[in-house]
């Protein structure tokens, strides 16, 4: 501790006057909260100091609050401490948050081009689409989906957030005006799915994050891995037989059913090849996503092992990768550093 | 950022001084939150831009003061001059279309 700090503290510690208003200045330190305790031991006192010379002295009778303005700049400020600032560690979720916001971009942008594929596919052949809805809306929400995606990984991320959000709320609108038995089973996992994506788009993309464009071929993945099931569904296979080997491979050949099989194997690759902490933590996000989107089909209903019996195998196969993702992502990550404003020389 | 540079050059400035000097500056247009100040704060001390000057109590309270650092100074001088050259251009074009410019300060 400098000379300047230990006489700073002597005189702070002089300060109590049990007749000063007190309220206004816990109700501030409360806010501070949301900022990491490294940064708050740097920063909270001058802070409070600037936060109270601002609002000037109110008497506690009169219940003072802090400003809303003020409340959303300290949560704004949080979000860039803890996914950009100062230290490694910081930087790590940072990269975390936005490899999140990427995979469930492609996640929606693969189920947005199934969809679009198997209706237009529908159309031509005058032929109705399992699912198919009429109304336009499913359509807008995947035509967003998409175009959120490509611009993210492009590196359009303002334009990205915004179409990412319209997708997110068109998508919690059409979950929300499903049917009732759909509400209690599908639909929290589903709203996880379209609320996470822009949510970790607009915090993990602030100001400070690295600008990245990434490279075309990356935003094939996602239309290439829907693209077969288009085809499979159209080829002369009895999918609706009871033959029951087909029956369980239908409900794997799905864009979620793939989706997971891709994040399990790409799990199994980070953890062997030795990946960043923040690619395994993001791949474990993803997958704890995947895991609650797939659980309600994996509830046993009896006389339907078939059906509910590869999501279930699915859902082990995910818990099983996403544990040590977990473990050797959070144990990998850098230490905290604390917080130092620039120092004179 | 670059009123919050500004507000350095004079002289060293603890947060609430540089959020009253930006709204002056600004003629009340920018009024600063203090979660934004530190936000800014933490960037321009990153950059080498301004560095701690020196620690005070006032009232019992911490005030912590920042100095514009040479690097700030030059970086402060650089976004004036660009900012300048726009200016220029603007009324440059504003006169040949037949309009008239302010001079730069003046009424609104």
């Amino acid at each position: 501790m400098t000379a300047a700090e230990s006489s700073s503290t002597e005189h702070l510690e002089e300060r109590v006057d049990d007749s000063e208003p007190v309220l206004l200045e816990r109700r501030y330190r409360a806010a501070l909260r949301l900022l990491p305790a490294s940064y708050r031991a740097e920063r909270e006192e001058e802070m409070v100091a600037a936060f109270l010379e601002m609002s000037g002295d109110v008497p506690d009778e009169r219940g003072p609050r802090p400003r809303w303005g003020e409340l959303a700049s300290v949560a704004a400020l949080a979000v860039r401490v803890r996914l950009g600032g100062a230290g490694a560690r910081a930087a790590a979720w940072g990269e975390t948050v936005r490899l999140v916001a990427l995979l469930g971009l492609a996640f929606q942008a693969m189920l947005g081009v199934y969809g679009l594929v198997g209706r237009a596919a529908a159309a031509a052949a005058h032929l109705p689409t399992p699912g198919a809805a009429t109304s336009p809306i499913p359509v807008v929400a995947d035509v967003l989906w998409i175009v959120a995606f490509a611009a993210a990984m492009r590196g359009f991320t303002g334009p990205a957030k915004v179409v990412a959000a319209a997708a997110g709320a068109v998508s919690l609108l059409l979950i929300g005006a499903g049917p009732a038995v759909q509400l209690t089973l599908a639909a929290p996992p589903a709203a996880l799915m379209a609320s996470v994506p822009p949510l970790a788009l607009l915090a993990g993309f602030h100001a400070e994050a690295p600008a990245t464009v990434r490279p075309w071929r990356l935003l094939l993945p996602p239309v290439a891995a829907t693209l077969p099931l288009v085809l499979l569904s159209w080829a002369p296979v009895p999918w609706d037989s009871a033959f029951e080997p087909l029956l369980a491979l239908s409900s794997l050949l799905s864009p979620d059913g793939i989706a997971t099989v891709a994040c399990a194997v790409a799990g199994i690759v980070a953890l062997r090849r030795g990946w960043a902490p923040s690619a395994r933590l993001a791949l474990a996000a993803a997958g704890l996503l995947l895991l609650a989107w797939r659980l309600p089909m994996a509830w046993p209903v009896p006389g339907a092992e078939v059906l509910w019996g590869p999501a279930a195998v699915l859902c082990g196969v995910l818990v099983t990768v996403i544990v040590p993702l977990v473990v050797t992502g959070t144990r990998l990550l850098p230490p905290e550093r604390r917080a130092k404003p620039g120092r004179a020389s | 950022m670059f009123l919050a540079l500004t507000a350095l050059v004079d002289e060293p400035r603890h947060g609430y001084g540089i959020v009253q000097e930006v709204e002056r500056l600004s003629g009340g247009r920018v009024q600063l939150k203090i979660g934004s100040l530190y936000g800014v704060l933490d960037r321009l001390a990153g950059d080498g831009l301004v560095e701690l000057d020196r620690e005070e109590v006032w009232r019992g309270r911490l005030r912590r003061y920042y100095r514009l650092t040479d690097d700030g100074a030059r970086i402060l001088e650089e976004e004036a001059a660009r900012l300048a050259a726009n200016a220029a251009a603007a009324r440059s074009r504003l006169r040949a279309r037949g309009l008239s410019t302010r001079p730069a300060g003046g009424p609104a």
